[in-house]
């Protein structure tokens, strides 16, 4: 078990640093982190200015502004080669540092604290609500396999699979808010309820397609699970239907959904994105989206290796939980 | 639910929010006037020596305006008279953005930072009811013969929110931050020299030197140049850029807290200076930026809200509709053009500029884009105000006058053409919905005649490309001055260079010399007749395509008083929605 | 993750834990997927592909017909602005309406068939070109490649797939090309776990061993034995993967982030332009058409997608 947990680690470690680099090397590639900095200025000819043969008319002022140039350029350590400047980020984020925006000198600690709260209601609610759907449309289905409620929600489940979902906010939102009127349009913060309340719409559109997945995965495993022995004696000791389904059939058969519950977290963090675009929430997905479009290298790097964390931690936990509920996993 | 909220075309893309180029300009007609009972109580006492002459006022008289104070379906038309102002009270104010930081040495104000800086801030000077400046947080200005040289003094008994006193040394070492400062500081480089420009005489006295004659200049302290910080908070934010946030000044509201694009809170300062004179009624302010400004103005309509400002067409609508709100618009502000860039081909050809100019298509923008809110642009001024030139009109939607100019041009420029078609870029920033469509309709007027490749940067890297040039036509959004010597720095050919604050990069000598003489003299009326002849010039060079005048609307709900009708400390009734600046100082709630 | 490069179980786990994560993407399923038709179905379901699959093709045939030829059919300019006045109401001269400048909402609905398709199978054809080959290779060779390659996909995998793409469209030219590439190399680790699975059961078949024996060299055992199996199951997947890569394209439209200009009609964009509360609620057809379009697209793909994977019998090739 140690040795197994340890091998697990040193991946998590390993692919946490591919992934950083990997973001770091993009923004640097596609960006221009001195821009975003020095805004115009990064534009200068500095070295002809220096020599004074660029033909600008206030040579005294560019020389200065190449002075605020070469100036942020050490700060930033821009004058560095790309994976020199990614180990001094390692460096700093290791001891907590996480930098500050580019866009408005905030620590990005800040903004991610003043951020996440948002998208972890979001994504809480979104799971509730898809479990909340899932479970009992996955026992009615599986309870009744094959018959005309189960065929129906078969297509039902394959249909919300297949909308986007974007399109599906455009439409819970044209349906809910616009058309009858029971839910807020937009993120709402003036009180806790009203927060959750406004939440209710971006949750739908994220949980909806997810209670389909795990609705098609419940019915599988129930399915199976009711032909196993040890439900064909309840049923033989004369127990009501329902009772056997929810004391007896379903624990066993939440197998999938528990694993799948995991990794959809992960998958969930992208679709946030989207969603929270829609419904003007100001969480991560949109921070992230505003820095990208930004170029504000140290919000989307933070943001990026939060999210990497959240997804390669969440697989090794449904791991640890594998191995722990089949030891043959880790005995080799 | 746009991705980049309801932008419009160029707002955040401009640069430096310069104080003097969007001095603009007031709703005259707001149904609240009538407060101006609570100022007039207050005795002009301190009329100071430096105070501008009287020039008249630069607007027409107030029933020739197109103005509009429209009050929300289902209420009067005649708001009545303002009963007694009322103590008290939370103003939830919504803005179409949020400011990266709020410390006017250090972050470039646009209009949502400008709403909620003005209540911490009082500037050293402001705009009064007629459009021309008066001293405010300063006592008073003077200047030398030439106008040259200008000498500020500053009230006694100003205090910070801090506590501390506000003297000479706080304004010379703001001022300077700001001048160093390479954003803020863009569009002062022509005018003010940045090394020696300020110097303290003594505690209350400051002398700045212009590097040319300026008869009006303390429009440039009606904006974020005259917003004046403490010396050492200046230090101290200078090593820790979060102060940037929560700043100091010495206006009638403090910050409370702030957290970013969801909301800033400003509380009552209970110390204000001005307190005797200048009654602060509202307890809180809170400001909420709301990137798509349509879910603003519902939330306005359902009174979520007390205010909200905006140039959204489909949120002016809204607004205008809903019961219970009103809406106090300014249409003398930016004015939506398109520029063509004269410095590379194919537009430095006149006939090429003429060709798009004539086949543009203005009728549809108005219509499609704005919607019926805003009215057509001819020039970069509004009807309403002095300078316009009645005489000059902008020429759109007649592109069979296009097509021979066309040919004329690729006949003599066959490597610019394709197909009987000059090819040509149009810039535009992103990603916004409404931009796009913007570019769609345009394309869609100009693609007979050109092949027209969109190019859709984000709204930060705009300004840059446009700046060096690196573009063909691109959709802007500026000028809207009340006074418009500031336009200079947009026109002369002293701006043209590696960065280019004239994006048309057009130079006319004799143009420049006409504005370098309106900027010295205090001659209304060769003033109005230099800045008509201007406008014929701008005309003749089709550099610009005026689309529009920029509709700032405010929507306020019934509830909310005093929008307009506030005063300076000196009595002066003041501008009011100042492209969409409202000052929130003296509202009240009822 | 198998860093080892063996099957191992332990390896065998992780591998359909990766899969079953896809599995939310409905990219690739695990052999302990579930089944739309459940344990209950029979092999003789499993081997008929039914009416609602050749509904699903006739839909698509349809679409790419429209994509391929719309310029020559007889639709209205999808640019022409004021084709009728604003936001009118769908009509007999404008079936589906039209939309805030006037343009024919039915003929923009029609060509932004171009680009979501496009962009679908141009991802999905690079990322099976890339993801199969590096896959198979890995598969077959094993050992170090094996865990490079495994690792790389792993990184991919982790890699928040949306902010990659924001991040690539947001700053390079959004021209086709890039945002076609962009959702290709999304669609690259998937595509290239499933290769190197399949790569793995059949390099240890008997015809492979005998293909060795006589003397075949590794290049011609990977084109001539493995390549054409791997391709069934990776090709039974193409529809599934295209739908994955139209919503892709999709969001990134719906984010202003997809291909831009004003021929580049796609239906994100179309969306989005629609989407704006006033015109949701006073002009539902604008974003509404565009939204079922690509709704029954997508499902078509899906379904489709679904039925030949069954049809192929996928499930037991995957692992």
């Amino acid at each position: 078990m140690a040795r197994f947990l340890i091998r697990r680690l040193v991946l998590l470690v390993a692919v946490l640093f591919a992934v950083t680099f990997l973001g770091f090397s993009a923004m640097n590639f596609l960006g221009d982190p001195l821009f975003n900095v020095v805004g115009l200025m990064a534009e200068l000819d500095c070295e002809a200015i220096e020599a004074g043969s660029a033909e600008d008319p206030s040579l005294d002022r560019a020389r200065s502004d190449c002075e605020t140039v070469a100036e942020a350029r050490a700060t930033y350590h821009l004058d560095r080669p790309v994976p020199v400047r990614y180990l001094l980020w390692v460096g700093d984020m290791v001891t907590g540092d996480f930098g500050t925006s580019f866009q408005n000198d905030q620590p990005v600690a800040e903004i991610i604290r003043e951020k996440l709260p948002e998208t972890l209601i979001l994504l809480v609610m979104a799971q509730i609500v898809s479990l909340g759907v899932a479970i009992p449309w996955g026992v009615v289905a599986a309870y009744r396999a094959n018959r005309a409620f189960d065929r129906g929600s078969t297509v039902a489940s394959f249909g919300l699979l297949s909308v986007p979902n974007f399109a599906l906010g455009v439409v819970l939102l044209y349906l809910l808010s616009l058309r009858w009127q029971i839910f807020p349009s937009a993120y709402e913060s003036d009180s806790v309820v009203g927060l959750v309340f406004s939440m209710v719409l971006p949750a739908l559109t994220l949980g909806l397609p997810l209670a389909a997945s795990y609705q098609r995965l419940l019915r599988t495993d129930l399915i199976t699970t009711l032909q196993e022995d040890f439900v064909h004696m309840a049923r033989a000791k004369g127990l009501p239907p329902m009772r056997i389904m929810f004391r007896h059939a379903l624990r066993p058969s939440l197998f999938s959904v528990v694993t799948v519950f995991g990794v959809s977290t992960g998958a969930m963090i992208g679709g946030s994105l989207v969603v929270e675009q829609i419904f003007g929430i100001p969480g991560i997905g949109r921070e992230i989206v505003t820095a990208v479009v930004r170029d504000d290298f140290p919000v989307v790097l933070a943001i990026v290796m939060l999210v990497a964390c959240t997804f390669v931690i969440i697989n090794f936990m449904v791991d640890l939980f594998y191995s722990w509920l089949d030891p043959r996993v880790r005995a080799r | 639910m746009s991705t980049a909220g309801t932008a419009e075309p160029s707002a955040q893309a401009e640069p430096a929010a310069s104080p003097e180029r969007s001095d603009s300009d007031v709703s005259a007609a707001d149904g609240d006037r009538a407060g101006g009972a609570e100022t007039g109580a207050v005795s002009p006492d301190v009329a100071g020596e430096g105070s501008p002459e009287d020039e008249g006022s630069l607007v027409a008289p107030l029933d020739a305006t197109t103005t509009v104070a429209v009050q929300g379906a289902g209420t009067g038309v005649e708001a009545p008279a303002d009963p007694l102002p009322l103590a008290g009270g939370t103003l939830r104010v919504a803005v179409d953005g949020e400011a990266d930081g709020l410390n006017p040495a250090a972050n470039n104000f646009a209009v949502s930072a400008y709403v909620m800086a003005y209540p911490m801030f009082d500037p050293l000077a402001y705009f009064d009811a007629e459009g021309n400046w008066i001293p405010y947080l300063a006592e008073s200005f003077t200047s030398n013969d030439d106008a040259t040289v200008w000498r500020m003094r500053l009230r006694e008994g100003v205090r910070f929110h801090d506590g501390t006193e506000m003297t000479a040394d706080d304004v010379v070492a703001t001022i300077s931050a700001q001048l160093a400062d390479p954003v803020i500081s863009l569009v002062y480089r022509n005018t003010i020299e940045a090394g020696d420009f300020i110097t303290k005489i003594d505690d209350l006295t400051v002398e700045m030197r212009v590097a040319r004659p300026s008869a009006r200049f303390p429009l440039a302290l009606t904006g974020q140049l005259g917003m004046v910080l403490p010396s050492e908070w200046l230090e101290l934010a200078r090593e820790d850029p979060t102060l940037n946030q929560k700043p100091v000044g010495q206006g009638p509201f403090m910050i409370s807290s702030r957290v970013q694009d969801v909301a800033t809170t400003l509380v009552r300062n209970p110390d204000y200076w001005a307190a005797d004179r200048m009654p602060v009624y509202v307890d809180r302010i809170e400001v909420y930026p709301i990137t798509d400004m349509v879910i603003a103005a519902e939330r306005l309509s359902v009174g979520d809200l007390d205010l909200a400002i905006t140039t959204n067409a489909e949120a002016t609508l809204i607004m205008r509709e809903s019961a219970g709100v009103r809406t106090i618009e300014n249409l003398r502000s930016d004015e939506g053009f398109a520029v063509i860039n004269s410095g590379r081909p194919p537009f430095d050809d006149i006939r090429a500029r003429q060709a798009l100019t004539f086949a543009a298509d203005r009728d549809g923008y108005l219509e499609l884009i704005r919607q019926g809110t805003s009215p057509p642009a001819d020039t970069m001024f509004h009807p309403d105000l002095i300078w316009h030139n009645p005489d000059v009109k902008q020429e759109t939607n007649m592109p069979e006058r296009a097509g021979p100019l066309v040919a004329a041009y690729c006949a003599d420029h066959p490597e610019n053409c394709s197909a009987g078609r000059i090819n040509m870029e149009l810039h535009f920033g992103g990603p916004s919905v409404e931009n796009v469509r913007i570019a769609d309709l345009q394309i869609d007027a100009w693609e007979e005649f050109f092949n027209v490749t969109p190019v859709e940067i984000l709204q930060d890297k705009l300004i840059n490309e446009v700046v060096l040039g690196n573009y063909d036509v691109v959709n802007w959004r500026q000028f809207g001055t009340i006074d418009p010597d500031s336009a200079a720095l947009w026109l002369e050919c002293d701006s043209i260079g590696f960065i280019s604050l004239n994006f048309a990069r057009y130079c006319d000598p004799a143009r420049d010399a006409l504005m370098l003489e309106s900027r010295a003299i205090d001659d209304l009326d060769r003033r109005v007749e230099i800045w008509r002849r201007i406008q014929e010039m701008i005309r003749d060079s089709y550099t610009y395509i005026f689309y529009y005048h920029t509709n700032w609307a405010v929507g306020a709900r019934d509830g909310v008083h005093r929008i307009c009708g506030q005063a300076s400390p000196d009595g002066t009734e003041l501008w009011c929605n100042n492209s969409g600046r409202v000052l929130l100082n003296g509202v009240w709630l009822g | 993750m198998n860093p080892d490069g063996r099957p191992s179980r332990r390896g065998r786990a992780s591998r359909q834990r990766l899969l079953r994560r896809f599995r939310v993407f409905r990219l690739v399923r695990s052999s302990k997927g579930p089944e739309p038709g459940g344990p209950g179905e029979d092999e003789a379901v499993r081997r008929r592909l039914g009416v609602g699959f050749w509904l699903a093709v006739i839909w698509l045939v349809v679409m790419a017909f429209i994509a391929l030829f719309a310029p020559m059919l007889p639709f209205a300019d999808p640019t022409k602005v004021g084709y009728s006045g604003p936001r009118e109401p769908p009509s007999a001269g404008a079936w589906f309406g039209t939309d805030a400048l006037g343009r024919d909402v039915f003929s923009r609905t029609m060509y932004g068939a171009r680009i979501s398709l496009a962009v679908g199978g141009f991802a999905i054809v690079f990322g099976m070109v890339v993801g199969g080959a590096l896959g198979i290779l890995a598969g077959y060779f094993r050992g170090r490649l094996d865990q490079a390659v495994g690792f790389a996909f792993f990184v991919l995998l982790s890699f928040p797939a949306l902010v990659l793409a924001i991040l690539i469209t947001a700053t390079l030219e959004r021209s086709l090309l890039v945002v076609s590439l962009t959702i290709g190399i999304l669609a690259v680790a998937p595509v290239g776990l499933l290769a190197r699975a399949s790569t793995l059961v059949y390099a240890e078949r008997e015809f492979v061993a005998a293909a060795r024996v006589l003397g075949a060299r590794n290049g011609r055992i990977i084109v001539r034995e493995l390549l054409p199996n791997v391709v069934i199951p990776m090709g039974a997947l193409t529809l599934l993967g295209m739908a994955v890569a139209v919503v892709a394209e999709g969001s990134l439209a719906f984010l202003g982030l997809s291909v831009a200009g004003d021929e580049a009609i796609s239906w994100g964009k179309m969306i989005v332009d629609g989407a704006g509360l006033r015109d949701l609620q006073n002009a539902t057809h604008v974003a509404m058409f565009p939204v079922a379009v690509m709704f029954v697209t997508v499902l078509a793909l899906n379904f489709a997608g679904d039925r030949i994977r069954q049809y192929f019998d996928v499930k037991e090739l995957a692992f």
